[in-house]
């Protein structure tokens, strides 16, 4: 295996040569717990792969990463603060949280910390933002990178609108980087409110910049093992701030021996998992992991 | 060919050793011994000289030999930090060199190693220089301030006995300790509400507020502490206190009675009229109001953008990067470097009068007003300078500070029912240890943001104790008299780290 895929793997937290692949299992829109090692399957590139089922790592180190543009405050400061408290409310006690905030750059507000209601307060504390620029592919991949560094289970919950406005870096590199590493990605998109009452007013184009931004957030989000949102009013964030903390703490984890090379493509990783019922018969469930691997090729 | 200049620095080295270890006369040798003694003198508390200073009999000679020694040594022991500063500066190039020269050829573990030495280089840096520009500095004021004690005290103790007999130390500034609570110190400390609100605003978003100490019955006992003092002093604003959860010893109080006490301060005091005096020493500010004077010929502005420019080079890793950080947020340096440079370094005249109205609520609140001073003596003398850094930094020199503080002592009437400690206090350090124990638990595989590479062995430390004096960090040559300033390129080597 090369250098740079052994770093990662063991900088995914588990044995040599080991990853772990974060599941979250639905079962029409509930969160399902309890299930075992015979329960799933774990495809890489269509060939079924061995693995074993491992409590997810506690504690999780979970980055909060929200916007805060001149706009973004101005709009959305109160959408933001519902998600946040309605996260802190649910989070677990046991885990570490951090705060980061970015508009033209990326500023960590709060280091991780178990007080999670820091995060909610970290954000109240933020002074007005200087820039009106969204720099979100710079901000998120810089998270990512620095999380990518810390053992265990990691997590960066995304509070933004998905506009990106001055980035060096773009989706893909963001995307890139996802598919290096195992932090899940879980997003709570703005805006959608707005967009329900102007979109008929709008132009083509900003209709479908409105689309784009809303899919490159689903798209990463998905890839990456986690799950996005678009809340249309104000205090469905807190359900939502909610329902991430909730899906954090039903999170399984399968650990296998990846059997790709860093060849620079994509190699899919795909995790089934089933609900047998008394009389033996098994249906399928809904699975949330990550969409598999890419590791850039080595000389 | 003249000697290589090692060469030169042996021979010269051999020669003060030889002019050290065989004095040439009876003479010479005499005052060594005397300036040694000195010396050990300086070891004492600032009480312990107060009593002693008097009955002592060194001669101007001795006292000039030893101020010469100590600012050699000084200078001695800040240039082998720079030295070893030079060392590291010339590491985190190299590493960063190599690092541009062949980026993209490095093997992940090659880089990661290259990363390791740099992100610890920088580390080492910062501590380097926080103890260049402040930890020498002070460990030295301390020593020079006890000498100077030694010489001036004698002829002050007199002058206190004088203005004692004939009445005039009744005419001194604040002599009316009959009236605190009713007379002003400063009009108008109401006023200072709403600057005391945004200033605590302005140090959250800053990141420079450590989190806030989670022991209901360690707040409880420092409040009813704070209101005992608050209630025998002339503040007349409602005092908040808040317990941070920090290892930095320090309290500091912002304007309009925003009273902030740190963990690493209630561990480190020994009875409860130390923390009544540190208490009392900071509700003066709040009386006196000496940040509302403070903001007439200095900006706050600029103070701030002072901390946010360290939050700043803290955060985009910069030279002092990681290090600083930890030198902030969690190290024995705290906070309190950032807080303490300005923002509430305060003034000397104003940290003066804070430390005489500070002895005086104290007395009144019932406490033995040495509290204060034998915290102070505490932190500098017995638990090392390093580890009071902040506390002290930038304030009065500390002789003046010492005997003003003593002068006031002398002045106040005896109490013989004055409280030096109580079961409360014992039953909050209790506590307390309960809740250090829960924050270094806490702490326990704490992961962050701001470390820009996991994985790296563990950096080197200083090889410092909080217990220990300067010279565990710099170790000084002996005494020889005028022979000693040779003997700067003799001394052993520093420890590595």
């Amino acid at each position: 295996m090369c250098a740079a895929a052994a770093t990662l793997l063991t900088a995914g937290g588990a044995g040599q040569g080991e990853q772990s692949i974060y599941v979250t299992v639905e079962d029409h829109g509930r969160l399902v717990s309890g299930l075992e090692s015979k329960d799933f399957e774990l495809l890489e590139d269509d060939r079924p792969r061995p693995f074993r089922l491992e409590p997810a790592e506690r504690p999780a180190s979970i980055a909060v990463l929200v916007e805060n543009a001149q706009d973004s405050r101005a709009l959305f400061a109160r959408e933001i603060r519902w998600a946040l408290r309605g996260f802190g409310e649910a989070a677990s006690g046991d885990h570490w949280y951090a705060l980061a905030s970015f508009a033209h750059t990326l500023s960590i507000d709060v280091d991780f910390t178990r007080q999670r209601a820091r995060i909610a307060s970290g954000y109240d504390s933020l002074a007005e933002p200087l820039w009106n620029d969204i720099d979100l592919w710079d901000a998120m991949y810089e998270m990512l990178d620095r999380l990518a560094r810390l053992p265990g289970r990691r997590i960066l919950l995304v509070v933004a609108s998905g506009a990106d406005t001055l980035s060096a870096h773009s989706r893909a590199d963001v995307r890139g980087l996802l598919d290096r590493t195992t932090i899940v990605v879980f997003a709570c998109g703005l805006g959608a409110e707005l967009r329900n009452r102007w979109e008929p007013y709008w132009s083509p184009a900003q209709q479908l910049a409105a689309t784009e931004r809303e899919t490159a957030l689903r798209s990463l989000a998905s890839a990456s093992g986690g799950a996005s949102w678009f809340p249309a009013f104000e205090t469905a964030f807190a359900d939502v701030g909610r329902e991430i903390a909730e899906r954090i703490d039903h999170q399984y984890r399968l650990v296998y021996v990846p059997d790709v090379r860093p060849d620079g493509r994509f190699h899919e990783v795909k995790v089934r998992a089933y609900r047998t019922d008394a009389s033996g018969r098994r249906s399928r469930l809904t699975v949330s992991a990550k969409s598999g691997w890419r590791w850039p090729r080595t000389t | 060919m003249p000697p290589a200049p090692s060469l030169r620095a042996a021979a010269a080295c051999a020669a003060a050793l030889t002019a050290a270890l065989i004095p040439a006369t009876a003479g010479s040798q005499a005052a060594d011994a005397v300036g040694s003694r000195l010396l050990n003198e300086l070891r004492r508390s600032y009480l312990d000289l107060f009593a002693s200073a008097p009955d002592m009999t060194y001669g101007a000679a001795d006292l000039a030999a030893a101020r010469q020694y100590l600012e050699d040594a000084e200078d001695a022991c800040a240039d082998r930090f720079k030295a070893r500063r030079t060392e590291h500066e010339r590491t985190l190039r190299d590493a960063q060199d190599r690092l541009r020269r062949e980026g993209a050829r490095l093997s992940e573990p090659k880089r990661h190693e290259l990363h390791c030495t740099i992100q610890n280089t920088r580390m080492l840096l910062g501590q380097v220089e926080v103890l260049l520009r402040h930890g020498v500095p002070v460990a030295f004021d301390n020593r020079e301030a006890k000498l100077e004690l030694i010489e001036k005290w004698p002829a002050e103790r007199r002058a206190i006995d004088r203005a004692r007999a004939d009445g005039t130390y009744a005419t001194r500034r604040w002599a009316d300790v009959a009236d605190i609570g009713f007379r002003v110190i400063k009009e108008g400390q109401e006023r200072d509400i709403d600057d005391g609100q945004e200033a605590l605003r302005e140090l959250k978003r800053a990141g420079l507020l450590p989190e806030e100490l989670q022991a209901p019955d360690v707040s409880a006992y420092v409040r009813t502490l704070t209101n005992r003092v608050v209630q025998s002093s002339d503040v007349q604003v409602p005092v908040r206190v808040t317990l941070l959860d920090s290892s930095e010893i320090n309290a500091f109080a912002l304007p309009g009675g925003f009273l902030f006490i740190e963990r690493g301060l209630l561990e480190a005091v020994e009875d409860e009229a130390e923390l009544a005096g540190v208490i009392g020493h900071e509700i003066a500010h709040v009386a006196a109001r000496h940040s509302h004077r403070l903001r007439q010929s200095a900006t706050i502005a600029s103070i701030f953008y002072e901390a946010a420019q360290i939050a700043a080079v803290i955060l985009t890793g910069g030279a002092a990067g990681i290090g600083a950080y930890y030198a902030l947020k969690y190290g024995f340096y705290g906070v309190g470097l950032a807080i303490d440079l300005r923002l509430l370094g305060i003034s000397r005249e104003y940290e003066l009068e804070a430390d005489q109205l500070g002895i005086q609520y104290t007395w009144k609140a019932g406490f033995d007003p040495t509290g204060f001073i034998r915290f102070f003596d505490q932190m500098a003398t017995r638990r090392g300078y390093v580890n009071g850094l902040s506390w002290f930094h930038q304030h009065p020199p500390f002789y003046q500070r010492m005997v003003d503080a003593q002068r006031e002592l002398s002045f106040l009437p005896r109490k013989t029912d004055a409280v030096f400690t109580s079961a409360a206090f014992s039953q909050m350090k209790q506590a307390l240890s309960a809740s250090t124990a829960a924050a270094r638990e806490r702490e326990e595989g704490r992961p962050s943001l701001l470390t820009p590479e996991q994985g790296c062995p563990p950096p080197p430390v200083l090889e410092y104790k909080a217990d220990q004096p300067i010279e565990s960090l710099c170790p000084l040559p002996p005494f020889v008299g005028t022979t000693q300033a040779s003997l700067q390129s003799c001394v052993p080597p520093l420890p590595r780290f």
